[in-house]
């Protein structure tokens, strides 16, 4: 995928950039609203990510433009204003989905996943690792050709870490995906460590690879090496 | 008490002494007085006794309010005034009368001379003095009270509307105090600093809103570099484990400033009424739908979930709704003792969650104040219920928290317009 990133902190931009070079997609930056529409004027992007507060000027108004001469490219927006807040906006505007900073790579990453499954959905959306294989649309996962039994948050879980293969995943990322931002979060690490507990011993019921790896004090990697 | 009796009890006070010190006053003066006539009036009698006595030395003849007597002896010429009490005849009382006695020596002979008058005509007059000034002082108290009382109620008549409108005032509201023009200097004085107090307030708290929301907006973006950054530095597979557990201290704590931040900013959004979107919402299957979200939870925690849900229609913002009924939920969850059963039910005029659990320590009035926790000790941030309470007090509802034997209860009660709210 090539993706346009369009932050006005550098820091930030440049975690962005490395982060989704890394995923294994084209990555160019903008760090300012001009250098933006300039990049739109002149590239087709798969997917842009914008954040709102740019120094000249406000990146909700890049979508209208965006809709009108690009209306192949997803539009992600990450902001520092809460959801709630330009939500309405963004998203009836004609943005693709909403991140509130701040945010885990990961999360970023499942969102723009889930972005570009959504726009190029061609038939049932198939994911096949190792030997898992899932049909995202209708929550179905097999391992060896046996279907497992997850339940829907067990199934969220198991794409995230699909999607964030041989990535560290904190126990806060986790949780975080599975039950928002505004969850008191106190003892769901119990949970995401119950939750994990059962997808490893679903699958290693039907005969799977147990790819779930935990990292001592850090978290989890899903890795089929 | 109020300040027309205060002042009314002073000047009563007051009133009460004057009238005491007047009257012994003239008591005083009036006695006095009337004893030095009554006594010239003796002397004169006995002046003009002693002159007939002068021209004609016999007894006979004399006025019969004066006795002489005749003494054998010689003695000095001497004069005794007293008060002394008398039989009255027909009523058979004791009077009091002044009494004169005496001595004086005429044509080389002494005599005694005794004469006296009632004095009962002072006392009357004396009475009678005494009820007129009372009664006077009366009239004028009563007078004094009725006047103020009326003038009172219409000189303070603008402190009153002052007052009713200073209760009807908010920071929250953008309306602005304006308090109706008096003639009365004090009271202009009065207005001129409400007003100019009140909409100082109202501007500093504004901006004070405006700055919590901007400072909590302008950590966002720093926090979202550092746990980019984080989790850039959690990827490097050679960590050992005392890096691993810095790393993992460093995205707990991370986690927990960006959750209370985000938090924070939506308590003040709440206040600030920044919401919009309100719809009508059918609350029995919004709660089964979230009930289905968290099912697995509840197994986790082998705990049992019981609804009761009749259908009620609520017209408000679903975000916050989400939010509200989300943290009710898992607040639930988290206080269950393991094994025990929640229940929720729902009725068209209230909305009940109820956990087993053993007693919190702290104070169940403060538990919808922002960071407490009934348990020091959990991670929690202790903004869920308060969360919870603004946004009940954004729909206008009311919440209230109840511990009773073993069951924590946490009970909403509807606005009561929506009450019979029929889904369409």
């Amino acid at each position: 995928m090539k993706i346009l990133v369009v932050e006005d902190e550098r820091p930030l931009l440049e975690s962005l950039v490395e982060f989704i070079s890394k995923t294994g997609h084209i990555c160019e930056q903008a760090d300012n609203f001009k250098m933006a529409l300039l990049k739109i004027d002149l590239y087709q992007y798969d997917l842009i990510i914008l954040d709102v507060g740019l120094p000249d000027g406000n990146g909700l108004n890049l979508i209208p433009i965006l809709k009108s001469t690009r209306p192949d490219t997803g539009i992600l927006i990450i902001s520092a204003r809460t959801s709630l807040d330009d939500k309405v906006n963004g998203l009836e505007f004609g943005a693709d989905d909403y991140l509130t900073k701040p945010f885990h790579l990961a999360e970023l990453n499942a969102r723009i996943r889930a972005i570009y499954r959504r726009r190029n959905a061609t038939g049932r959306s198939f994911l096949e690792i190792g030997d898992i294989h899932l049909y995202q649309d209708e929550y179905q996962a097999y391992v060896q050709d046996q279907p497992l039994s997850l339940t829907r948050k067990e199934f969220d879980l198991l794409i995230f870490f699909i999607n964030n293969q041989n990535r560290v995943l904190t126990k806060e990322s986790i949780a975080e995906h599975l039950w928002g931002d505004h969850m008191d979060l106190s003892d769901s690490f119990d949970f995401v460590y119950t939750y994990i507990k059962n997808i490893r011993k679903k699958i290693q019921e039907q005969g799977g690879k147990d790819y779930i790896k935990t990292i001592y004090g850090l978290g989890y990697k899903f890795s089929v090496e | 008490m109020k300040l027309l009796q205060k002042v009314n009890r002073n000047y009563l006070w007051y009133t009460a002494v004057v009238f005491l010190i007047v009257s012994f006053g003239l008591c005083i003066t009036l006695t006095k007085i009337v004893r030095n006539e009554v006594d010239e009036k003796l002397f004169l009698q006995f002046q003009m006794v002693r002159e007939q006595i002068n021209i004609n030395p016999g007894l006979s003849g004399i006025d019969h309010l004066v006795t002489v007597e005749k003494l054998t002896l010689l003695r000095s010429p001497s004069f005794n005034f007293k008060d002394t009490f008398l039989v009255e005849k027909p009523e058979q009382e004791l009077e009091k009368y002044r009494y004169l006695t005496a001595i004086d020596t005429l044509n080389g002979n002494s005599y005694r001379f005794e004469t006296w008058a009632s004095l009962i005509p002072t006392s009357e007059f004396l009475w009678a003095l005494l009820l007129t000034v009372g009664f006077a002082m009366l009239l004028l108290v009563l007078g004094m009270l009725v006047l103020n009382q009326r003038i009172a109620k219409r000189v303070w008549k603008p402190f009153r509307q002052y007052l009713d409108q200073l209760n009807g005032f908010s920071f929250e509201k953008p309306k602005k105090i304006s308090l109706s023009p008096s003639d009365i200097d004090e009271f202009m004085e009065l207005r001129q600093v409400l007003e100019s107090f009140t909409t100082k307030a109202q501007s500093d708290f504004n901006s004070l809103k405006e700055f919590t929301v901007n400072a909590s907006h302008e950590m966002q973006t720093p926090l979202a570099i550092i746990q980019a950054r984080l989790d850039d530095l959690t990827q490097i597979g050679t960590m050992d484990p005392e890096q691993a557990r810095h790393m993992q201290a460093m995205q707990q704590a991370l986690s927990r400033l960006s959750r209370l931040n985000q938090t924070l900013i939506l308590l003040t959004r709440i206040e600030n009424n920044q919401f919009s979107g309100l719809k009508p919402i059918e609350l029995s299957t919004f709660i089964t739908g979230q009930v289905e979200e968290i099912q697995e939870l509840v197994q986790i925690k082998n705990l049992k979930i019981s609804v009761d849900l009749t259908e009620k229609v609520v017209i408000v913002q679903p975000d916050l709704l989400d939010i509200a009924i989300g943290n009710l939920i898992g607040n639930c969850i988290r206080h269950a003792a393991p094994g025990t059963k929640i229940s929720i039910a729902l009725d068209s005029r209230s909305l009940t969650f109820r956990n087993e659990g053993p007693p919190v320590l702290s104070d169940p009035n403060m538990f919808f104040n922002p960071f407490v926790k009934g348990d020091t000790a959990s991670g929690s941030l202790g903004l869920g219920l308060s969360l919870v309470k603004k946004i009940c007090d954004h729909f206008r509802w009311t919440i209230g928290y109840q511990y009773e034997s073993g069951f924590h209860t946490l009970k909403i009660i509807f606005l009561a317009q929506d009450y019979d709210r029929i889904p369409e």
